[in-house]
């Protein structure tokens, strides 16, 4: 319990310190938000005052940082510049679409990363080989280009796949992003995989799992429970690091496959230097990658009691 | 792996790889004849249910047409909200709310309103409605884009009958009824307005217009549908497709795959990048309209090449033909002039003819090294010319650019700055300090050449970037726009254009044209560039195929 009261406290203290850092950098970039609404037209002077004053962007950053730390406690993240709309409501129009796509590929990255990570290391010999040679390729290949070869293969080129949107309905949006799941998660089945085989070779060779062969228990037993359960601990880390990451890899599938996802927002507002919208979603990633670390460091307790032990004594 | 497989995956791996190359390499097409370019396409036979369109510039930030001021909301707007009066596919201006117009002295406007109009919601469009639209521009808390010193000249504006308004300019402005063909004459309804509070115009509380089409449901990062109106006052002009679903892909193989698989049956400016594969398609075709779109480099009027004389030089020794014909994949012109071939709706034969008076499109060396002995400034400085990384094409022009450069002894720096940095080119001369120069796209918003110089040349001219200024050429502007009588008007614009030209505060490099593509399916709208003032989806429907 000390242990879930730390890590939470910690996460809190990330939090403050990434919320300052998202508000103050927005600022630093050239040009001004208001001159970015207006695309370069000379409008009149008042045009531009009256901008400034109706989202404050005149008020000293301090005051400003407080004020938007102080709403998001009420749920009030502002309003978008560009459009008007309040945060909160524009964000949760594009949250399903990018909570869909990061799911489907976190599902991608633990059935096929852990698997082909298994197979290499159990199996040994061409498939260990063929896994280790598509795990560079893998790693490798951005994920833009494995976005534009998969359309052109799978949508274009044969027709299996739609070539934009979202979908609606489960069937529908399963169609739809299995594509950009694809694209998504391949660099980070590749990492999987490979990290999976190496801590299997790697527990294969310990004391205990030779011990086992040695005393002569059946195969499926020495690596089902002795070599691969063992081996899960770097795992786990490692598919954790991989997930948490999706949401903030997700923009360029997004913008590839035209997803209405929080992603491509974010690109948007970056480009329109829209404070409230870049803010916010800013700190929607930071909040996930920080729990999900949390939930990594969970696990870990729980696949290994003296984890926990030792860090909450 | 199966045999087409694997040709689609080549396939797919030489698209890419080509297009590393900016399309630049490929064979040059043959150079567009502007005079073959299309106005329309063959009209609609059939009514059709669904339509979906891509808007290739992406999601409309708000449908508000105050706030409407470039591609993306315009091209959507121009469904929905309708001005007093309305640019047509040939360019010509007629009066479209306001039935007439009378005025006596270019400062005094008195207009009729047409009859019969209502809004979506069933109410009668008034006059009041009419007032409080103008209005909007002259209230700073309402944040118009189109505030400028258009509507800064407005004196008053005031209903002087049951269907009549009157404004009052502050000064003669011959371009004002052509301006009210843009969102500056655009009619919102005021109880509508009123009641939406700082939501108006964005995905929740819309906005309340008389166009052809009506809002349906917008969803926010894909797409927006457009409802046909069928109580559209102009009874001549309605709708024939039902719904048209508009989408906002911009990546330009993303648009490219969407419109040559026909999960998108039509786009207006297709990509570059997408015109060979397009030009070959079965499932349907490209049409080249004309347009009022040109392609310049913005002098900041520092540096090197803030000298008039190395502006021109640079212009005369450089192929733009070969611009044109290679990196436009010949759906381009060299452009002789700032105000695109063809940018004009008075005056026909008094602009064309001073076009045989501007210096020519073919490169003469000897001649630019004549001219650049008048330089005043340091030769030897490299010029500095900002384009954004993510349109390669803009490259190979500043390559072509800097060829001709070499020739002439003079330096020149491409520099490819993000997209989202080169936004603030446009609009913050901070950002523009130490850049000698960057890329445009640019358009006319309706074909009117006194408008269009005086923006770019104008002391307070909305596109001049460089604080452009000659008394002789702000002399002829101002007369002018005081002139009543088109023909005389158009005389005087075209001396302050020979001025203009001579001076170059842009470089031009091409007029370009509209490149439409529609699926076999569909037909009926402008191929020439109006789809931002225009409904052009009223005029959509079905080919019967």
């Amino acid at each position: 319990m000390r242990f879930l009261v730390r890590r939470l406290l910690a996460l809190g203290g990330v939090l403050i310190a990434s919320s300052m850092i998202v508000f103050g950098g927005l600022y630093l970039a050239p040009g001004s938000p208001e001159q970015f609404l207006v695309q370069g037209r000379t409008v009149s002077p008042e045009v531009l005052a009256a901008i400034r004053s109706q989202y404050s962007l005149d008020d000293p950053l301090p005051v400003r940082y407080w004020n938007w730390l102080s709403g998001l406690f009420t749920g009030d993240m502002g309003r978008s510049l560009l459009t008007q709309q309040d945060v909160g409501t524009l964000i949760a129009s594009r949250i399903p679409t990018t909570l869909s796509l990061a799911a489907f590929a976190a599902v991608l990255i633990i059935v096929a990363g852990i698997g082909l990570g298994i197979l290499a290391g159990t199996r040994g010999g061409v498939a260990e080989r063929i896994v280790i040679f598509a795990s560079n390729l893998g790693i490798a290949v951005p994920t833009f280009f494995a976005a534009l070869v998969l359309m052109w293969v799978f949508s274009v080129g044969l027709g299996w796949f739609p070539v934009f949107g979202a979908g609606d309905g489960v069937v529908d949006r399963v169609w739809h992003l299995t594509l950009p799941a694809s694209a998504l998660s391949l660099p980070s089945i590749a990492v999987v995989a490979r990290i999976t085989r190496t801590a299997i070779v790697e527990e294969s060779e310990s004391e205990h799992v030779l011990i086992a062969v040695a005393r002569g228990l059946p195969k499926r037993i020495t690596v089902w429970r002795h070599t691969v359960r063992n081996s899960l601990l770097p795992v786990t880390t490692a598919v954790g690091m991989q997930i948490a990451g999706l949401i903030a890899g997700a923009f360029v599938v997004e913008y590839a496959f035209t997803l209405d996802g929080i992603g491509a927002l974010l690109v948007n507002s970056v480009q329109r230097k829209d404070f409230a919208v870049v803010q916010a979603i800013a700190l929607i990633m930071v909040v996930a990658f920080g729990i999900v670390n949390l939930v990594v460091d969970l696990l870990y307790a729980v696949i290994d009691p003296r984890v926990s032990l030792k860090k909450g004594q | 792996m199966n045999k087409k497989l694997i040709s689609a995956g080549a396939a797919g791996l030489l698209l890419l790889l080509t297009g590393c190359n900016g399309g630049a390499a490929a064979k040059a097409p043959d150079a567009l004849n502007s005079k073959d370019l299309l106005v329309t396409t063959p009209a609609a036979t059939t009514n059709l249910d669904k339509i979906v369109w891509n808007n290739n510039f992406g999601e409309p930030p708000s449908i508000d047409p105050i706030k409407s001021a470039d591609y993306p909301a315009s091209a959507v707007v121009s469904n929905l909200c309708e001005s007093l009066f309305q640019i047509q596919p040939d360019f010509s201006i007629k009066p479209n709310l306001a039935k007439s117009a009378k005025s006596v002295d270019n400062i005094t406007y008195v207009y009729e309103l047409q009859s019969g109009v209502t809004f979506w919601d069933g109410k009668p469009m008034t006059a009041d409605d009419v007032v409080f639209s103008l209005k909007r521009h002259l209230d700073p808390k309402e944040i118009s884009y189109w505030a400028s010193d258009v509507t800064a000249n407005i004196a008053s504006v005031d209903k002087t009958g049951p269907n009549e308004v009157t404004v009052k300019l502050k000064s003669p402005d011959a371009t004002f009824n052509n301006q009210l063909a843009t969102p500056i004459g655009a009619v919102v309804e005021q109880a509508q307005r009123e009641k939406a509070g700082v939501d108006y115009g964005n995905p929740g509380a819309g906005v309340m217009c008389t166009g052809p089409y009506s809002v349906g449901e917008w969803k926010q990062g894909a797409s927006i549908t457009l409802n046909r109106y069928d109580g559209y006052w102009n009874t001549a002009k309605k709708a024939k497709t039902k719904q048209i679903e508009i989408q906002f892909i911009t990546d330009p193989s993303s648009i490219a795959n969407a419109l040559a698989t026909g999960a998108i049956d039509g786009s207006y400016d297709v990509p570059l990048s997408a015109i060979s594969q397009l030009s070959k398609s079965t499932n349907g075709q490209l049409f080249y309209g004309k347009s009022l779109q040109n392609m310049a480099i913005i002098s900041t009027g520092t540096g090197t090449l803030g000298d008039p004389a190395v502006r021109k030089a640079l212009t005369l020794a450089t192929d733009r033909e070969a611009i044109a014909k290679t990196v436009f994949e010949g759906t381009s012109t060299a452009a002789q002039s700032l105000v695109p071939n063809g940018g004009w709706n008075y005056g026909g034969s008094i602009f064309e003819d001073a076009r045989k008076n501007l210096p020519s499109t073919t490169p003469n060396l000897d001649e630019a090294k004549k001219v650049l002995k008048d330089a005043k400034v340091d030769l030897s400085k490299p010029i500095k010319i900002v384009y954004p990384i993510d349109r390669t094409f803009y490259a190979d022009i500043i390559s072509e650019f800097a060829n001709a450069g070499a020739k002439l002894g003079l330096t020149i720096e491409p520099s490819g700055v993000p997209g989202a940095q080169f936004g603030a080119f446009f609009s913050d001369p901070k950002a523009r300090a130490g850049a000698d120069a960057f890329v445009t796209t640019n358009y006319m918003n309706v074909a009117d050449p006194l408008i269009h110089l005086g923006a770019i040349a104008g002391p307070n001219g909305m596109q001049n970037y460089s604080g452009f200024s000659d008394p002789q050429i702000t002399d002829l502007l101002a007369k002018a726009k005081a002139t009543s009588d088109d023909d005389a008007r158009a005389r005087l614009t075209v001396q302050a254009e020979a001025l203009i030209m001579d001076k170059e505060p842009w470089l031009p490099v091409v007029d370009s044209s509209t490149r439409l593509f529609m699926s076999k399916r569909i037909t009926g709208v402008p191929a020439s560039f109006v789809y931002l003032y225009y409904p052009w989806a009223a005029d959509l429907g079905g080919t019967g195929k």
